[in-house]
């Protein structure tokens, strides 16, 4: 049976002694002075930082693409900022730095008249400026290309069965070694077996039991050989 | 200089001009330059906080516009397409460069008229050269306030806030929905609350 710990146990004081004397250590005065200031700082970036993932959210972002984005408070809820923005009205360059804008812009066009841009150096410009709707558009090419392959690969597959009912063909069996059978449409049919093959039976039999089991047929459409193992 | 504050609808009919400068007469698209340089470069200005890129896009933006002008059917006013023209082209660059722009901000930049401002005296205290100081020193820091916002964010801040388009018309210029460009605009308030705390009264 184990005894409860006392908290003033005599068997602690020398601890208890010991540890006293770290409530005399103090952080140095600089630290607390700006302690506050330091506070307020972190706090500062840190709501910053909060106002940033709030306004990038990608939940917002896809909202606001979607055009289904939340309500929020107009103007009125922010008339100081308001105002301290407008103040950036009065920045602007000297009336003398705009007044030759129009001959400068002039002098450009003239320029690149002159000289038009190539084709490839356009371009070039237009993928470094749109790299990800040209991404987009590479990537809905690609799958076009290989979507317009596998349809063509798929209506280009000869139709096997449609070709052989046409022209009723005599189909020459390759037998066994020991044995060779030759035999027509007219001696035999085919049905699909339980297991996924295709078993023969000679005409006349309709007995539920295996007879020929075709495991590979060749069909070409000038001889029409067809040769199985059974 | 005059401020670009006045509607843009108070620019006269742009539509005769379109047409003269379709039938290749140089004055006509030269006065719609003339009408569109300043809002147009302000815009850009705002969303680069650099006048060397602002001048390089401003210039980019009529030249495409010089160019595609052929392509203009006028379903929209001509400075709706002019905009959405400067508006691709800026945000193109922002993206391909995804750098911070330096900050080319000199004194002549910021107009003296700014030291008359209520608001300004209000965030600030200073006259003379010491208002001058403070005026650049205010700038700056909204430059900077801006440029930490995304492209996105930014563009509807610079087109309403400073720029004093509406709600539609940034709609338009944008390609999306007002309800989007109202989404955009609180969340790029939200974050520039924060950035700009220090000059914002405790309440607000």
């Amino acid at each position: 049976m184990s005894q409860t710990p006392q908290p003033n146990d005599p068997q602690f004081d020398d601890l208890r002694r010991l540890l006293a004397m770290k409530r005399a250590e103090r952080p140095p005065q600089e630290t607390m002075d700006g302690f506050l200031d330091e506070f307020h700082k972190r706090l500062a970036n840190e709501q910053v930082a909060d106002a940033a993932r709030r306004a990038n959210s990608w939940w917002l972002r896809l909202r606001e693409r979607l055009g289904i984005a939340p309500a929020v408070p107009g103007d009125e809820a922010f008339p100081a900022l308001r105002r301290l923005l407008s103040l950036k009205r009065y920045e602007h360059p000297s009336p003398a730095y705009l007044d030759n804008f129009l001959m400068r812009l002039n002098r450009r066009l003239l320029a690149e008249q002159m000289h038009p841009v190539a084709f490839w150096a356009r371009l070039r410009e237009s993928l470094t400026e749109r790299p990800l709707a040209f991404a987009q558009v590479g990537v809905a090419f690609a799958l076009t290309f290989v979507l317009t392959i596998q349809f063509y690969n798929y209506w280009q597959r000869p139709d096997v069965s449609a070709t052989a009912q046409a022209s009723a063909p005599t189909i020459i069996a390759a037998a066994a070694p020991e044995r060779q059978v030759h035999v027509t449409y007219d001696d035999a049919h085919v049905v699909d077996a339980p297991d996924g093959s295709v078993v023969m039976l000679p005409a006349g039999v309709t007995h539920p039991h295996v007879h020929f089991v075709m495991d590979h047929v060749d069909f070409t459409p000038k001889v029409y050989a067809a040769s199985f193992n059974y | 200089m005059d401020l670009p504050t006045q509607p843009v609808s108070a620019l006269g009919d742009d539509a005769a001009l379109v047409e003269r400068a379709r039938a290749n007469d140089p004055a006509a698209f030269d006065e719609l330059v003339q009408r569109y340089k300043q809002r147009i470069y302000g815009t850009i200005y705002h969303m680069t906080s650099n006048h060397e890129d602002a001048n390089d896009l401003a210039q980019e933006t009529f030249i495409r516009a010089f160019k595609n002008l052929h392509r203009f059917k006028g379903d929209s006013s001509f400075y709706t397409w002019i905009y959405r023209i400067a508006v691709n082209t800026t945000i193109n660059f922002l993206n391909s460069h995804r750098r911070r722009s330096k900050n080319f901000l000199s004194l002549d930049d910021v107009d003296a008229r700014v030291q008359d401002d209520p608001d300004f005296i209000e965030r600030t205290s200073g006259e003379g050269p010491a208002g001058e100081v403070a005026a650049n020193e205010l700038m700056r820091q909204l430059n900077v306030a801006l440029q930490k916002l995304s492209p996105d964010h930014r563009l509807v801040v610079t087109l309403y806030d400073i720029q004093g388009l509406s709600h539609a018309e940034i709609a338009k210029i944008t390609n999306s929905s007002e309800g989007t460009v109202r989404s955009r605009l609180y969340y790029a308030r939200l974050q520039l609350q924060q950035l700009l705390k220090r000059y914002l009264p405790e309440k607000n």
